[in-house]
């Protein structure tokens, strides 16, 4: 679905567009009807219990209070890793318990594969099952993409390193990297097309032949 | 051997015998579980005291697995108790039955001190029944309560803490009034069904923005915002809606080609999707969505359904019309019908194979013939392996491509981790499919079949101290020209300089398509509940090939900065700056990041 804007004042529409529906969803997410204080662990009894109990320990009271199975008791504190061996690192550790311990199935099953046991792969199993290789476990946002780049056989210089991800990889944004093609004409045939006197020459392709990659305007003759 | 589960409230007479020798020579078998890891060596159990444990008793554990191991009992409180195991190389994990044997007078003289000595011994008959249920009680993972009764402590002489009140409570909470011998003495958790949960929404808002300028040369600039929103049994059926969808700006600065903007409203999915739990088997998604089963497939307008059989084999099929996946994920032209087949060992999934298999028409030509294979071997210890191959069939209706099978790409990863240390070997395999469909930058015929990429890498780690971690990788890549490669050794110092501090120095080369790199990084950051901070130096010296003069060296400087405010649990803000300085030319980038979760 699309839809192309060319003038200004559109494109600054859609910007107040977009962020009046930020602050619409910001002021429902705040006066929602959650039972806030009354969650734990972003637990709340109209979940149910979420999870077999069949493992817990035999003294109910340990995270119940009284005989009340849908109430916790006010100093109730589960320590993730303590507890199961498994850490909850960044979002994880605020996330709802249900995202995982849910109806799916056994959680050891999932989280045994990883990241991709719970996560979509958004990047369609093309860049492997560990996400944190680029991705930060708190706010989702790659960390530092230029130095995964030096694991490729394309590091990036100069200028590269300069433009937005979507210039050479037309799919990032819906986080599709693959295939890239690293032949300089691939991304650079406006360039190609805008010179006077290569075309007739053959000189189309191995630009680094006489460009450097930080100034395309610079070649030198070898 | 006598069962334990005699032990219950109300059949403790049953094995309470006449003849002191006859007790003195009875042995119990008490189970437990294990309710927390502490370490990897010491565990707790749920029994304790007023169960029987005593110091240096030995517990035995059962795991999943199938292997076993066992503990030594180095600290008993009143209704638990801390087990050191005796080989530290395994890894409990709570909820692991165990069980360990006593003496049946020790357990009377508890239940003497706690005034319960049962009258009579019953029948032989009677008792062989007793233990029967006991030994069910035992094999449905319940364990016993035969302690349930006394409050006896270490520091208490046993038994003579027992209330009649504690008796009340564990009643309570463990008994059902229709409970009958082989039952579980816990109360029986009930899940509520999905579809009898209220319906609730929940998602994330977020909003971002991006810029960067090259130099004098040009700029980018990108706006996003967005939401995700998932709305939990919308129907009465369990389902749920999920839907995300962005808006965005762009922005191209280029003094060679002159500006351009464009503004999109896209929806990356607004799909229903119900079933595929633990009351129902089968799953179905209808809308816009990533593929479930195989997202290798790809965004799929259309509807998805899944099959989960008893023994955890699934399978699968879906319709629909693939858009294509550029930024605004627009195109209706491509139809794909894709099926799946995953074959796995037993439930817990340890080892897996699949199969899949799509076929796409592009405007009514038929397009695309892409088989998949996987394979998934996850043991809980050893070499644990993932892989994922693509492999295109092309006939004779393909001009750049031979009729025939090709690896079109591949991704295998096999790591091992122990203790202190980690290793991961991955092989990628990437060639151009041949295609009708819109998915990349066009290629020339010619490349299309000759062009490819090969590489294999290792990464591995090693805890030197508590703080301090060794990390390196080693790559080595083929494409159809070239070969190359690229190392990479750090260190990586926690706490240092004050607690939360994180330190790391990185030396790294590489050997790239036209350059070869040298260069070493460093970085510092603060890490905390409520956010963090990191900068970062990099200098690289790039050198480029086929160029014989003073021009073929460049130093390359970059900065970057990122400091994170994490408030509260439900608000992100995120920013970032970067600068790089090469030659007499620089280039700086910036953004923001606002989310909020709810």
């Amino acid at each position: 679905m699309r839809l192309s804007f060319d003038t200004g004042s559109i494109v600054r529409g859609i910007a107040a567009a977009s962020m009046f529906v930020f602050v619409v969803l910001v002021v429902w997410a705040c006066v929602s009807p959650d039972p806030g204080a009354a969650m734990r662990h972003r637990w709340w009894s109209r979940l149910g219990p979420v999870l077999p109990h069949d493992s817990f320990p035999a003294n109910c009271d340990l995270c119940h209070e009284g005989d009340r199975w849908d109430v916790l008791v006010d100093d109730f504190r589960f320590d993730h890793e303590a507890e199961t061996g498994v850490p909850l690192a960044g979002a994880h550790e605020h996330a709802q318990c249900i995202r995982c311990h849910n109806d799916r199935g056994p959680v050891e099953v999932f989280q045994s594969q990883g990241c991709i046991g719970c996560h979509e792969d958004v990047h369609f199993g093309e860049l492997g099952p560990d996400c944190t290789e680029c991705h930060d476990q708190r706010s989702w946002r790659p960390s530092d993409p230029l130095a995964r780049h030096y694991h490729t056989r394309f590091p990036l210089t100069g200028a590269h390193a300069a433009v937005a991800c979507f210039r050479c990889h037309p799919g990032a944004e819906v986080g599709k990297f693959l295939p890239t093609d690293t032949e300089c004409v691939t991304c650079h045939r406006d360039d190609l097309a805008r010179t006077t006197n290569h075309i007739g020459l053959g000189w189309v392709d191995r630009c680094d032949r006489c460009h450097i990659p930080t100034r395309w305007q610079q070649a030198e003759v070898r | 051997m006598i069962w334990v589960g005699a032990w219950l409230p109300g059949t403790a007479t049953a094995l309470t015998p006449s003849n002191d020798e006859d007790v003195e020579k009875a042995t119990v078998r008490v189970f437990v579980r294990i309710a927390s890891v502490k370490s990897n060596s010491l565990v707790v159990i749920d029994r304790g005291a007023s169960d029987g444990v005593q110091r240096s008793d030995v517990v035995t554990f059962y795991p999943r697995d199938g292997r076993e191991y066992r503990g030594t009992v180095i600290q008993v409180n009143d209704r638990n108790a801390t087990i050191e195991l005796l080989d530290d190389a395994v890894r409990p994990s709570p909820g692991t039955r165990g069980d360990f044997i006593v003496r049946a007078s020790r357990l009377l003289e508890l239940k003497r001190a706690a005034g319960e000595i049962a009258p009579a011994r019953p029948t032989s008959e009677d008792d062989t029944a007793e233990r029967n249920d006991a030994k069910d009680d035992a094999e449905t993972g319940t364990g016993t309560d035969s302690n349930a009764t006394t409050e006896a402590s270490d520091d208490a002489p046993r038994g003579e803490s027992a209330t009649s009140d504690a008796i009340a409570d564990s009643s309570r909470w463990t008994r059902r009034d229709d409970w009958k011998p082989g039952m579980p003495l816990l109360a029986q958790v009930e899940p509520v069904h999905p579809r009898d949960r209220s319906r609730r929404l929940t998602g994330r808002a977020w909003i971002a923005a991006d810029a960067n300028r090259q130099g004098g040369r040009g700029s980018d600039a990108l706006l996003r915002t967005g939401t995700d929103l998932d709305y939990d049994n919308p129907f009465g059926l369990g389902g749920r809606v999920r839907f995300d969808g962005e808006m965005n700006y762009r922005s191209i600065d280029d003094p060679d080609d002159g500006d351009e903007s464009d503004g999109d409203f896209r929806i990356d999915r607004f799909s229903y999707a119900f079933g595929g739990t633990r009351y129902a088997s089968t799953r179905i998604e209808v809308g816009r969505f990533l593929h479930y089963g195989v997202p290798e497939f790809g965004i799929l307008d259309g509807i998805e359904w899944g099959q989960r059989r008893d023994n955890g084999d699934r399978f699968g099929a879906s319709i629909g019309l693939l858009p294509e996946l550029d930024y605004d994920l627009s195109g209706s032209s491509d139809l794909s019908l894709a099926a799946y087949y995953y074959w796995v060992s037993d439930t817990r999934e340890q080892l897996l194979f699949g199969g899949a298999y799509q076929k796409t028409w592009h405007d009514g030509d038929a397009d695309r013939d892409l088989f998949l294979a996987k394979v998934r071997y996850l043991p809980i210890d050893g070499w644990r392996a993932q892989g994922t191959l693509w492999i295109d069939y092309y006939d004779s209706s393909d001009d750049a491509k031979d009729a025939t099978f090709e690896l079109t790409q591949a991704y295998v990863t096999v790591n091992r981790t122990w203790r202190d240390e980690g290793i991961d070997f991955t092989y990628r395999r990437i060639k151009f499919p041949e295609l009708l469909r819109d998915e990349f930058r066009p290629v020339l015929a010619v490349d299309l079949d000759r062009n490819r990429y090969d590489r294999l890498a290792a990464n591995g780690w090693r805890w030197l101290t508590k703080n301090r971690r060794l990390h390196g990788q080693v790559g080595i890549w083929n494409d159809e020209d070239d070969t190359g490669g690229d190392a990479e050794l750090g260190l990586d110092i926690q706490d240092l300089f004050v607690d939360g501090g994180r330190g790391d120095v990185t030396a790294f080369g590489t050997r790239g398509q036209f350059e070869r790199a040298i260069g070493a990084r460093v970085s510092y950051g603060r890490y905390g509940d409520g956010g963090s901070w990191n900068v970062l130096y990099e200098i690289v010296d790039h050198r480029l090939d086929g160029f014989s003069s003073d021009r073929d060296d460049l130093i390359q400087h970059r900065v970057r900065g990122t400091l994170d405010f994490y408030m509260s649990a439900a608000w992100t803000l995120s920013l970032y700056g970067e600068g790089g300085f090469w030659d007499d030319d620089s280039s700086i980038a910036g953004g923001v990041y606002v989310q909020t979760n709810f």
